[in-house]
């Protein structure tokens, strides 16, 4: 087994004249990772090739040490993964506990481990009572959450998680990513949470991998990423904001003001120039503190930036 | 380690993973459990091979009885006129269908359809059904190899074509063992009993793999269903059209179904009483069916497991 949980080396999948993936490499270290891009950009595609489901065109990944492509390391990784699609993909007349059940048995649990399984799985995502209820007549909410129980049922060290919010509202979305925060941060599962909802990416993952149109545009951490519009500063000041407003523009620093708070934006990382700008008009400065732009900044950003250099 | 939403906690699993062998048998067991989940289509598909059953049973039970000079009660006791009558019905059928070979023969002719549909009404949604909805994801997101989801899932059609084939024939001969004078049927006619199983497995085997090939080349379950029927029904009225025009039965071989007909008269030993055409065209076109079938399914799914 290698250090990254995912090597990917110039994988390359095309359906008929689309490419859908165009010889992306990169290596993911183990924790929550996000794979964001907007529709289309091939991230289920990347999924099913790392769970063996799709055959690339060329290239080669491997996931946990195991090759997808060879039947033997495909059968055998299977049983260290958990996978959640997306689509609803649910039995009809079958009720949550069956449903769970016979995946943990068809994963390799014996019959007892695999109800008690069941039942302990659909506990931690809160199907309570439902769990006897043939799925048919869940909610939306409910089907996530028993995709996100059917892939933890054996436990797997590795997940990946397909639009796991998708189509939950508010309520059901942010337990649902609580369960992945936890499953992410607590429970030290590698997982792969593809999604084209920023804040949900944000919130899970340490890293993100930003895929468009088949290819890999940004890679790094949240952190990282979204560092690279540190040079803006929040200021609040207590005085004359008539006089800092002509300071600062004599200083060349180019500000938004909202009531007492100011958003300067900086030429380098050094703040002195806020305070001479202050001493100058003699006002006091409260508070000052870099802005870090959000995951959706940095992402339209690098989005931005790729259609530049495509055209 | 508490999931920050809700009372419960996540607990490892601390059991090991087995590598078994025979994956099939929970999805088997899956299966058939949802199948069966509905108690309505299951008494009115069953309903008609039960009283078949019940039907033929008591005819070869009375044709036992009568000839071991003791007429069943149900007909009617002493020498009452409706006792008389009953009687000389009876016998009379009795004189037709005194063999049981033939009776289990007659049987099978009259509810083949019955347990085709049987065959057809669990078996046209196995796969078309997976691959509508995308359940074969979750299937094959585990360690489940794409034979053993296809054993599975034939075996699910399997397992009703063996009620609605074998087992009615199966309780015809048990009736026929404990009815006649001194186990004369266990000791005269045993092959019977071999044949009523070879000749139900053949139909179940046949049935299920045209079944399974509908339902893996159909978008979803009542267009497989209509499918079955359509290949049923069309190779017969092709083939008997095709053998009616060109003077030669052996046109018959086109449907699978006058093909089965023609190796029961085989299996049974029987006289050509239904049928007199070649039977190594019979058994060849049964097998060609089942290739294909299977060549079909092999291929179709092959994009369900993994995509090239």
């Amino acid at each position: 087994m290698t250090d990254s949980v995912v090597s990917i080396r110039d994988l390359t999948k095309s359906y008929g004249k689309v490419r859908a993936l165009d010889s992306i490499s990169f290596e993911l270290s183990p924790g929550p990772v996000g794979l964001l891009g907007p529709n289309g950009a091939g991230k289920t595609t990347l999924l099913k090739l790392l769970l063996g489901l799709l055959e690339p065109d060329s290239g080669a990944a491997t996931i946990a040490g195991y090759d997808p492509r060879k039947r033997a390391d495909r059968l055998t990784l299977r049983a260290r993964i958990g996978y959640m699609p997306e689509s609803d993909c649910l039995i009809p007349r079958t009720s949550a506990v069956e449903l769970v059940g016979t995946l943990a048995r068809l994963t390799g649990l014996s019959a007892t481990d695999a109800m008690t399984r069941a039942h302990e799985v659909l506990d931690y995502v809160g199907l309570d009572e439902s769990r006897y209820r043939d799925c048919d007549s869940y909610s939306t909410g409910m089907k996530q959450r028993l995709k996100l129980a059917q892939a933890l049922v054996h436990d797997p060290p590795i997940l990946l998680l397909d639009e796991p919010t998708n189509g939950l509202d508010p309520k059901g979305r942010r337990h649902m990513l609580d369960l992945v925060w936890d499953l992410g941060h607590v429970q030290g599962k590698s997982l792969l949470l593809c999604s084209h909802l920023l804040p949900d990416v944000e919130r899970c993952c340490r890293d993100v991998i930003v895929l468009k149109k088949g290819r890999v545009v940004a890679q790094g951490s949240i952190e990282a990423l979204t560092r690279t519009e540190a040079r803006r500063v929040r200021v609040s000041i207590d005085g004359d904001a008539d006089r800092f407003a002509t300071e600062l523009e004599r200083l060349g620093i180019a500000s938004e003001r909202d009531a007492n708070d100011w958003m300067l934006r900086l030429a380098g990382d050094d703040c002195d120039v806020v305070f001479d700008a202050a001493l100058a008009a003699a006002v006091r400065i409260q508070r000052v503190e870099p802005v870090r732009s959000t995951l959706e900044d940095a992402f339209v950003k690098t989005l931005s930036a790729a259609e530049d250099e495509r055209a | 380690m508490k999931a920050s939403t809700h009372t419960e906690v996540y607990r490892p699993f601390r059991g090991e993973l087995t590598t078994r062998r025979m994956r099939f048998v929970p999805l088997l067991s899956s299966n058939l459990k949802t199948a069966t989940k509905k108690r309505l289509p299951l008494v009115l598909l069953f309903a008609p091979l039960a009283i078949g059953t019940v039907i033929f049973s008591f005819t070869v039970y009375a044709g036992f009885a009568i000839q071991a000079g003791d007429p069943p009660s149900a007909l009617g006791g002493g020498a009452s006129i409706a006792s008389i009558i009953g009687q000389a019905l009876v016998s009379q059928r009795t004189q037709q269908l005194i063999q049981a070979r033939e009776m289990i023969v007659n049987f099978h002719l009259a509810t083949n359809m019955f347990s085709l549909l049987l065959m057809a009404w669990y078996g046209a949604g196995v796969l078309a059904e997976d691959r509508r909805l995308g359940a074969h994801l979750l299937y094959f997101a585990r360690p489940l190899s794409r034979f053993d989801y296809l054993l599975a899932k034939f075996l699910v059609i399997a397992t009703f074509g063996v009620l609605g084939a074998v087992v009615p024939g199966l309780v015809i001969c048990t009736v026929a063992t404990f009815a006649s004078p001194e186990w004369s049927f266990l000791r005269e006619e045993y092959d019977v009993i071999f044949s009523t199983i070879g000749f139900g497995l053949l139909w179940t085997v046949l049935v299920s793999s045209i079944v399974l090939c509908v339902s893996s080349l159909a978008s979803r379950r009542s267009f497989a269903l209509v499918g079955v029927f359509a290949v049923f029904m069309l190779t017969s009225a092709t083939a008997s059209i095709m053998a009616a025009m060109q003077r030669d039965s052996d046109f018959r071989a086109l449907s699978p179904m006058l093909s089965a007909v023609r190796l029961a008269t085989s299996i049974f030993e029987l006289k050509a009483r239904h049928a007199s055409w070649n039977l190594t065209l019979a058994w060849s076109s049964v097998g060609a069916y089942i290739l294909i079938s299977w060549t079909l399914v092999w291929l179709r799914t092959r994009r369900m497991d993994v995509v090239q």
